[in-house]
């Protein structure tokens, strides 16, 4: 768990895009999430507050796209 | 969802289950409703009680074929055939709601002299660049469409989104008014001909050939669910996974959201199309929404640049140019704009 915490932080901070043009940008396309089926409200919901709204990541997709 | 996203504007469900109580009819295909989404199954339960014929085209005999009023068993995959052979079935018997196609589709709206259908080209449509393996949409667009347009109609036609829900056609809908049309539907490179040609091929005899369904029991099908529709009366269609995970799954919900509209069962009551989908997974994941290029409500994500600067640039390159949805702000951004003006200014330059 700490080495995971401890490679995603890494990269965040290594990786993270304040602004562009001018504008604010707010992220980091170096890490990606990549869920299924079977992920539920709950668990969405801590994936969009945690990797989207907290860490600024990007590539976060699943099966609700087709 | 980039079937109901093409045709519609919005890649959902496009009524409440409930509503499933107003249709005529109710055909359900690539579903166990009544096993797999037992709560939504009551409202058809209801509405067969009060008359409406239920159709389960389905391969497998289950407990919703049980309850249904007609079942067919379906070869699988061969979903497309079956939907081509009612789209044929309503257009050659003219089942078709001829007034609701003239005001509320793009059947009337001509076609340039370059499209070519695939009947023409052996399987292909007009515009394949056999290099790239792609479609390039130009021959597509609506007739007489100035330069400005022909981009927008080119991107309505092909969106340069991949999947999604929102995006496909709703970003850039085009105000047909604009363009040339055919009020009696008879113009030879009017939309409503052209998909008369396309769809010619479905005949009862090919889907009694390659869907494994006798011709009576197709044109007794077909009766019952085309003649469920029209000025008084209204089908809906019920679809789940049996559809969205075939690899010609987009193909598939796109035939039955354009035999929707042939029969003017959208937007209305008993009409539509109910994609049923896992309650908190996968609709739950679209609501909150967990994929990065939609918000709630099946909104589109503003890309970075120009139309992510506010609010009100946003709207501008959101909002479609006709329908009711041209409301767009009134109608989608309500609950955002008010969620902006609790938190202050701050708040708006941070979301856009």
């Amino acid at each position: 768990m700490e080495m995971i915490a401890d490679r995603v932080w890494e990269s965040r901070e290594r990786t993270f895009v304040e602004t562009r043009d001018g504008q604010s940008l707010m992220q980091t396309t170096a890490i990606a999430h990549l869920g299924g089926a079977t992920l539920d409200n709950e668990e969405n919901y801590l994936i969009k507050k945690l990797f989207a709204a907290g860490l600024g990541m990007v590539c976060i997709s699943n099966q609700a796209r087709i | 969802m980039p079937g109901l996203g093409t045709t519609y504007g919005r890649g959902g469900a496009t009524t409440a289950p409930k509503d499933l109580l107003n249709s005529d009819a109710i055909l359900i295909m690539g579903s166990n409703m009544a096993e797999n989404h037992p709560v939504g199954f009551q409202w058809v339960m209801d509405a067969k009680e009060r008359g409406t014929q239920v159709i389960h085209v389905d391969p497998r005999f289950c407990r919703t074929s049980a309850v249904s009023n007609i079942w067919l068993p379906l070869r699988a995959g061969s979903d497309i055939l079956f939907l081509g052979g009612l789209i044929r079935y309503a257009l050659e018997n003219e089942l078709y709601f001829r007034e609701y196609l003239l005001h509320y589709t793009n059947a009337a709206v001509l076609i340039p002299e370059e499209f070519q259908d695939t009947e023409d080209l052996e399987g292909l449509f007009s515009g394949w660049k056999e290099d790239q393996k792609s479609y390039d949409p130009k021959t597509w667009i609506y007739d007489s469409a100035e330069a400005h347009d022909t981009h927008q109609a080119g991107a309505t036609a092909h969106g340069d989104t991949h999947g999604g829900h929102a995006q496909e056609g709703s970003n850039v809908a085009p105000d047909l008014s604009r363009y040339q049309k055919d009020e009696t539907l008879q113009h030879p490179r009017c939309v409503f001909q052209l998909l008369k040609k396309h769809f010619a091929r479905y005949s009862p005899e090919m889907v009694e050939q390659y869907c494994g369904v006798s011709k009576d029991a197709f044109l007794n099908a077909a009766k019952t669910y085309c003649t469920a529709s029209g000025p008084e009366k209204t089908g809906a269609i019920c679809y789940a996974l049996g559809w969205t995970q075939h690899s010609s799954g987009v193909q598939m919900i796109r035939c039955a959201a354009i035999l929707q509209l042939v029969l003017g069962n959208m937007g209305r009551p008993g009409g539509g199309i109910m994609a049923l989908r896992g309650h908190a997974s996968i609709q739950g994941s679209t609501d909150i929404p967990t994929l990065y290029d939609i918000l709630p409500g099946y909104l589109s994500m503003p890309k970075f640049g120009e139309e992510s600067k506010n609010l009100a640039s946003y709207i501008a390159k959101y909002r479609p140019r006709s329908g009711l949805v041209e409301q767009f702000r009134q109608i989608h951004h309500q609950p955002v704009e008010g969620l902006l003006r609790r938190c202050g200014p701050a708040a708006e330059r941070f979301w856009f």
